[in-house]
């Protein structure tokens, strides 16, 4: 669950801010440039970012799998429904086929190129976050909310959340086996079938779920929770000359994307 | 709740609001593990994350059912790495805070079958054609069918556990 | 004026806790929990709290710190008040600086991810300094034997490591009371007696004042300074532990379990042979006086236990005369298991248990009893070797197949009830199983009324008490009539009379011939009931015989934490006169009194 990825590089050494500033950063780039060889860049960029933090490379195979049906689906059915209209650039605006006869349903190749854009920036952004949350620890992660003036209510609520992931799912996977050992069967044919017996499971993870908020709650007021406002914070978070540099680094290379797309106005289909 | 003339002005949190944040704190840790459990279904498996999310909107109230519902979709998609981008991630989990008020205030208004249908059309049609403008037609069919049987399978098993757990005292 | 205030305030500080008439009811119940409670606690005391399931002792810890009624409404009339603070007029939050409440289940309360930042939570929420913090935190690390834990996981602690970080979370705010709500239900005799050591050590060095809800008692007695007990909310018996402990009509009065060594005390003292006073609470004493007494009125007898069926020898004759055609209930051959990391659960397991064996699997926590029991009906799959129940070989059955022969009872019943009604959860099991109608019907009449649960059939299971919840359980698995039935800590967190009735429920039910396969940490229990015992150590089996055998090795089953009961221990001292005999029960110890004096009249 929101792995951290031990390690000593400048990345992991980096503030929170800095890495969230970096990260927005790269979505704004990203967001910017509709042409996939500027995309190809970026997700390059990334792949190196990933690469220098020794990120597990099946980890990313886990992720992707699951996507493979939509990122086919979004190439196709991208190719075929943006309207030649939509793009500025003629080149784009090629019909490559129709799909149907009576030329209707045409494939740009504006259109193509456009999905290929959406995969791209989809695999830059899924590297990016995971760039970002292997290396920054979950207190990382509280003191940033603290910083950005977040309610310290709400970074409660998300460190209680985390927090409390493993044990409710250590609870789902008892519940799982006191359910088979009664037998019951998770192999049922049909939608109304796989109800009635993941119901089984979903109710009393419910029911303990709620037992567990009953006993936390009292147990964070037996701890003074919500006495005051705020709390003392452990582990204080400091830019460093490091940050400083880096920041400097990132808005420079946001102003140069900024000026390539407007300025020079490159990137676009 | 004032019983004894209780008086807590010192305190800036009551206890009943610490109670809240641990039912919405442990409600969203279970949407996270909800999207653990992977039922089989003709279109593909489908996780229990909103199920979560839509039962503490009937058992605890819209609001407090609303953000469960978003920040454990933003949970579950931060744990899987956004696998959707962040901002699409946030777009829906606005979606999601309001079909979970919605559903809410259907149950009380007309009862929790016509709430559930409700819940399966905003779940699943009409969050659908929300990802027009990123996915294009094309990505709304293809979407549908998924969405649809998500939303089915999570909405009826709220209701379904709502009203098993209704008559325990613990609601 | 001044002199008076002072006067007040020195004679309201012996006082640590004090109650007037304190009277409470749920907001969704009919009746009262607590009913006119008046008690006051002074300070440094180390008062037990006692009493049976549903008695209310919960309720009014947390009536003690305010949660009662700042977070639970209902109704609630009368004072309390703590350490010279009225808790109705104060915040909870600002109480747990002076009353800390430990709370039944560990694994709820404990809020960091680390250990460190577990017991620094308190402090920080009071604003206390960063460097102060940490200081104290290791202060009461150590205070609580987690020295050096700081940075470990919280999810990756053992259960007694739990309970103990759940008390840091607490004692790290200094309280000058601390409640404890059944601080080791789920702990190994060992750990039970570790915490118990803490806390006396604890009162000794901070003259901290502690209240403690407990079911269990032997190591207490001589800790506690007093005992409360609540009865239906009321406060039914308060006065010295060595006077409720001798009296056993009284503790069979309010619920309590015996000692058994008093039960024996007594049985003296009603013979009119000691005085009250003279009833033992420890074994070396119940040995100082029936060394005295046998002379005088068991001599010339070498007593024999009641013959009791299947017991001592006539077990393993039974074992070797086994058909060799006949299946065996369980049969385990060079059984190793991993779990996903680091080391074996189970290295190399080598057992056979024969149909309508009584046997019950024991060791400290973390042995490998849940991990094996699970491999008898299919949830876990050996990693090598091989398990067989009832002709089945585990690897080719689903569970959800093995559970038409092979019951499992978890430790959680909250883990499997779902349904709306008692009724309706029994009824699943058999639809499962592919009944139909009428058999199911019958059925459940057949177990609601086996069970004593019949009056319960149309209830919601959440509205009723843990103790029926475990009853529950075991019925929905009864239900499909299994021919081998497991297990697991059938009885934590029962009172006694919850206890006694399971057992004889199991009891009837290995009389009528199924085999039972009981994991539990309760000694006398295993003692009583079992026939044959097993202890697990470090994934391996350490002893395997009656419970007299395995209980005349004190010194190997301390290496497993194990804590023989206290009549086995008894015995083992009066070797000279019992011979290489070993009592469980103590009407053995009576009848040898009792058979002599038949003779004499
Ligand atoms: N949340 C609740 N709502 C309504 N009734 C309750 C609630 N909690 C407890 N009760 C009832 O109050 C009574 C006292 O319960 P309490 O939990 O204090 O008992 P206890 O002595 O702690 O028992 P145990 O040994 O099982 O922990 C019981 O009859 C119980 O059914
Ligand atoms: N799901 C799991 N994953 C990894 N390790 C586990 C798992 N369950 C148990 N273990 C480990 O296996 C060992 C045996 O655990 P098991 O639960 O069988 O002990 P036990 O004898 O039942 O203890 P207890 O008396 O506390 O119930 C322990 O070291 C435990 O940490
Ligand atoms: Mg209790
Ligand atoms: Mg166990």
């Amino acid at each position: 669950m929101l792995e951290y990825l031990p390690g000593d590089t400048l990345i992991h050494r980096l503030d929170v801010r800095t890495k969230m500033l970096g990260f927005l950063g790269l979505i704004i780039s990203s967001f910017l440039f509709q042409d996939p060889k500027y995309q190809l860049l970026i997700l390059f960029s990334t792949g190196l970012l990933a690469c220098w933090i020794k990120i597990p490379l099946q980890k990313i195979g886990r992720m992707l799998l699951p996507l493979l049906p939509i990122i086919l689906s979004i190439i196709l059915i991208t190719g075929f429904t943006f309207a030649p209209e939509r793009f500025d650039r003629t080149s784009s605006q090629a019909i490559l086929f129709y799909a149907l006869p009576g030329d209707r349903l045409g494939a740009t190749l504006g259109g193509f190129l456009m999905g290929t854009t959406f995969i791209l920036r989809l695999l830059g952004m899924m590297i990016a976050s995971s760039v970002l949350t292997l290396t920054t620890s979950m207190d990382d992660f509280t003191e940033f909310f603290h910083k950005m003036r977040v309610p310290v209510e709400v970074s409660m609520m998300l460190t209680m959340a985390i927090r409390f992931i493993p044990t409710l799912d250590k609870k789902r996977r008892l519940i799982l086996e006191a359910q088979k050992a009664r037998g019951t069967k998770f192999n049922e044919k049909g939608i109304a079938g796989s109800i009635r017996s993941y119901l089984t499971i979903m109710i009393p993870l419910f029911i303990n779920s709620i037992m567990m908020a009953n006993s936390l709650s009292m147990a964070m007021l037996n701890r003074g929770y919500g006495l005051t406002r705020t709390w003392t914070s452990m582990g204080e978070i400091k830019f460093a000359s490091r940050d400083y540099r880096a920041i400097t680094f990132i808005v420079l290379l946001l102003m140069l994307a900024v000026f390539v797309r407007f300025g020079l106005h490159l990137g676009v289909l | 709740m004032n019983n004894l003339g209780t008086k807590y002005q010192e305190s800036k949190l009551s206890p009943w609001n610490v109670k809240r944040l641990s039912i919405i704190a442990i409600f969203i840790a279970l949407s996270a593990v909800g999207a653990l459990i992977k039922i089989p279904s003709p279109v593909g498996t489908i996780g229990m994350d909103s199920a979560p999310g839509f039962f503490s909107a009937l058992a605890f109230g819209g609001l407090t059912g609303a953000i469960i519902i978003a920040s454990g979709h933003l949970l579950t998609a931060a744990v899987a790495g956004f696998p959707m981008t962040i901002p699409i991630h946030l777009y829906v989990a606005v979606q999601m805070a309001l079909w979970a008020i919605v559903y809410r205030w259907v149950n009380e208004k007309l009862g929790l079958i016509p709430a559930v249908i409700v819940g399966i059309i905003l779940n699943g049609v009409v969050s659908s054609f929300a990802m027009l403008p990123f996915m294009g037609m094309g990505g709304v069919m293809g979407l549908m069918p998924f969405l649809i049987v998500g939303a089915a399978l999570n909405v009826i098993i709220s209701a379904v556990a709502y009203k098993a757990i209704k008559g325990s005292r613990l609601i | 004026m001044k002199t008076l205030e002072t006067i007040n305030v020195i004679k309201r500080s012996e006082n640590a806790i004090e109650l007037h008439n304190i009277s409470y009811r749920y907001p969704n119940s009919a009746e009262a929990s607590l009913k006119n409670i008046s008690l006051t606690v002074e300070k440094g005391k180390f008062i037990l709290l006692m009493g049976s399931t549903g008695a209310g002792k919960t309720t009014l810890s947390l009536c003690l710190n305010g949660l009662i009624p700042q977070l639970l409404e209902g109704e609630l009339t009368g004072q309390v008040s703590v350490a010279e603070k009225n808790v109705g007029k104060t915040a909870v939050q600002s109480l747990s600086k002076v009353l800390g409440l430990v709370l039944q289940d560990p694994e709820a309360q404990i809020i960091g991810r680390t250990v460190e930042e577990d017991t620094a939570f308190g402090p920080r929420n009071f604003l206390v300094p960063f460097d102060e913090i940490k200081h104290k935190v290791n202060q009461t690390l150590e205070k609580v034997r987690l020295k050096g834990y700081n940075q470990r996981l919280t999810e990756e602690l053992s259960g007694g490591e739990k309970q103990r970080l759940a008390i840091a979370g607490v004692l790290v705010m200094e309280p000058e009371i601390l409640v404890l709500d059944e601080p080791t239900s789920e702990l190994d005799p060992t750990g039970r007696a570790e915490i118990y050591e803490m806390l006396d050590d604890l009162r000794k060095k901070k003259d901290l004042t502690i209240l403690l809800v407990e079911h269990f008692c032997e190591e207490l007695i001589h800790k506690a300074d007093e005992v409360v007990v609540l009865k239906q909310g009321e406060i039914a018996w308060r006065g010295l532990p060595t006077e409720l402990f001798r009296n056993i009509p009284l503790m069979h009065q309010w619920g309590i379990k015996p000692l058994p060594v008093s039960q024996i005390g007594w049985y003296f003292y009603e013979k009119g042979w000691i005085a009250f006073d003279e009833i033992p609470l420890d074994i070396p004493s119940a040995e100082d006086l029936i060394r005295a007494l046998f002379p005088k009125y068991g001599q010339g007898h070498r007593p024999g236990p009641e013959p009791r069926q299947g017991q001592g020898e006539g077990y393993l004759l039974n074992r070797e005369l086994s058909l060799p055609g006949k299946v065996s209930s369980v049969k385990v051959n060079d059984l190793i298991y991993h779990y996903n990391s680091g080391q074996p659960a189970l290295r190399g397991i080598n057992l056979t248990i024969e149909p309508g064996e009584f046997v019950a699997l024991i060791g400290q926590n973390g042995a490998g009893k849940t991990t094996l029991a699970k491999h008898f009906n299919g949830l876990l799959k050996p990693t090598q070797g091989e398990v067989i129940v009832e002709g089945m070989n585990t690897l080719q059955y689903d569970t959800s197949d093995l559970s038409k022969t092979i019951g499992f009872v978890f430790q959680n019943p909250d883990h499997q009830i779902f349904s709306a009604t008692v009724e309706k959860e029994l009824e699943f099991g058999l639809k499962n199983a592919g009944f139909k109608g009428q058999e199911i019907k019958e059925r459940v009449d057949q177990v609601l009324r086996y069970t004593g649960l019949e009056r319960y059939r149309s209830v919601h299971p959440f509205s009723l008490g843990k103790g029926e919840r475990q009853m529950i359980a075991v019925a929905s698995i009864l239900v499909l009539k299994p021919k081998l039935l497991i297990i697991d800590e059938p009885t934590t967190g029962s009172d006694w009379a919850g206890v006694r009735s399971m057992m004889a429920l199991i009891r009837k039910l290995h009389s009528a011939g199924t085999t039972i396969i009981m994991i539990s940490h309760d000694m006398d229990l295993v003692a009583q009931y079992a026939k044959r015992v097993i202890v697990i150590n470090d994934g391996r089996i350490l002893l395997d015989s009656t419970p007299q055998d395995v209980f005349a090795k004190e010194q190997i089953l301390r290496d497993s934490a194990i804590i023989p009961p206290q009549l086995c221990r008894l015995s083992s001292r009066l070797k000279d006169i019992l011979g290489n005999e070993i009592f469980v029960e103590s009407r053995d110890f009576t009848a040898m009194f009792e058979r002599l004096e038949k003779i004499g009249c």
